[in-house]
């Protein structure tokens, strides 16, 4: 395992564990282990120490892990999953979970993380989107975008006038005021710590690359498709691709939704910063 | 030839315009007004004639170019496997 993935490692473990506080749901223990033959390196001696918390309210089915393209061990609330380089064991009743990492882990815990993220935000009527996220009075404004989008580009340029809540995954769940994001431990491309947030959803705004600057209100069923094609879930089962569209419906039936051309230039953001406002 | 919509295929309506999702492939799909119709009519298992002749009803075109787009429309369904072939 080389310095960058050790690194990441530590980060993704430190921004999950500062996430799921931030939920204040904590009910759910991870512990992340190493192999023996990895103990040796004093760097991954905190990691090893590390527990971690993941949220859990809802019942699980079996199936859901079946359907993913995992190796499963189904031993009653025990499931073991098998990735190409980590292990997983989540027990579902004791809410005790543990990852062995093996060798270049740092693709699995995040795979991990990912997969458990995902599936607990969508039972929870939530979704785990691809997108960066920003701040304007206390309202998170979304720009979900697959990769090579423009998700980093937006998050860099915003950095100097809005806190930006993340630049590659955000976590939607319910709130008393209809949706909250959150930052997540997953990194973007430039690596810059996510804000973990817990703010209201202000609006969506998809976002294209282009030569000059616009913004148009689109409709319902428009938001609808570009905001599912950016949720991410891992399982190939009908219940849980209807949870995906019933929860992706009622996101983007709660806020105005936008398609955004934007240059890779600063000169546009405070004609942005007006739009916002009025949309406020 | 006889079709049937893809068992894995999730599919649902707002304002009247469908979008299917097939969960193995992460692929989302949307329907036009017609081909919504025609969706919904596949659902309910009208035959082809039958999808014929409720779209000239309700578009006001002629037969023959609602029969060369119905079956660009199920090649197009065919290839994006929301279709299946069943015989």
């Amino acid at each position: 395992m080389n310095d960058v993935n050790t690194r990441n490692i530590s980060l993704i473990i430190a921004r999950w564990e500062f996430l799921i506080r931030a939920l204040d749901d904590v009910s759910y223990n991870v512990v992340i282990k190493l192999k023996n033959h990895m103990k040796s390196a004093r760097k991954y001696d905190d990691i090893e120490k590390f527990n971690l918390f993941i949220s859990y309210n809802n019942g699980i089915s079996s199936s859901f892990f079946k359907a993913c393209n995992y190796k499963l061990s189904d031993n009653g609330n025990v499931h073991k999953l098998e990735f190409r380089d980590c292990v997983g064991t989540i027990d579902w009743e004791s809410k005790k979970s543990s990852v062995e990492i093996s060798n270049e882990g740092v693709v699995s815990i995040d795979s991990f993380l990912r997969y458990v993220t995902s599936f607990l935000s969508l039972v929870q009527g939530g979704a785990l989107v691809h997108s960066a996220g920003i701040i304007k009075n206390n309202r998170c404004f979304i720009f979900p975008g697959p990769s090579m989008s423009g998700k980093s580009t937006i998050a860099g340029l915003f950095r100097q006038r809005f806190t930006v809540i993340g630049e590659e995954l955000s976590i939607i769940l319910p709130s008393k005021e209809g949706y909250s994001v959150y930052g997540t431990p997953f990194l973007g491309s430039s690596s810059v710590l996510s804000n973990y947030g817990g703010y209201r959803l202000g609006g969506i705004i998809f976002h294209e690359k282009s030569d000059g600057y616009n913004i148009r209100k689109i409709e319902e069923v428009e938001a609808l498709i570009r905001f599912v094609e950016n949720v991410t879930f891992y399982s190939s089962s009908k219940k849980y691709a209807n949870l995906v569209l019933e929860n992706s419906e009622k996101i983007t039936r709660s806020v105005k939704a936008f398609v955004m051309d934007f240059p890779n230039n600063s000169e546009w953001l405070s004609e942005f910063d007006k739009y916002l406002d009025e949309m406020i | 030839m006889k079709y049937k919509i893809n068992p894995d295929a999730v599919y649902r309506e707002i304002n009247g315009v469908y979008y299917v999702l097939l969960p193995r492939d992460k692929t989302i799909h949307r329907f036009t007004d017609v081909g919504s119709l025609i969706w919904r009519l596949i659902d309910k298992n009208f035959s082809e004639s039958e999808i014929i002749k409720e779209v000239v009803n309700q578009y006001d075109v002629e037969e023959e170019v609602v029969l060369n787009d119905l079956e660009n429309f199920i090649k197009e369904l065919v290839e994006k496997k929301i279709l299946l072939k069943i015989e």
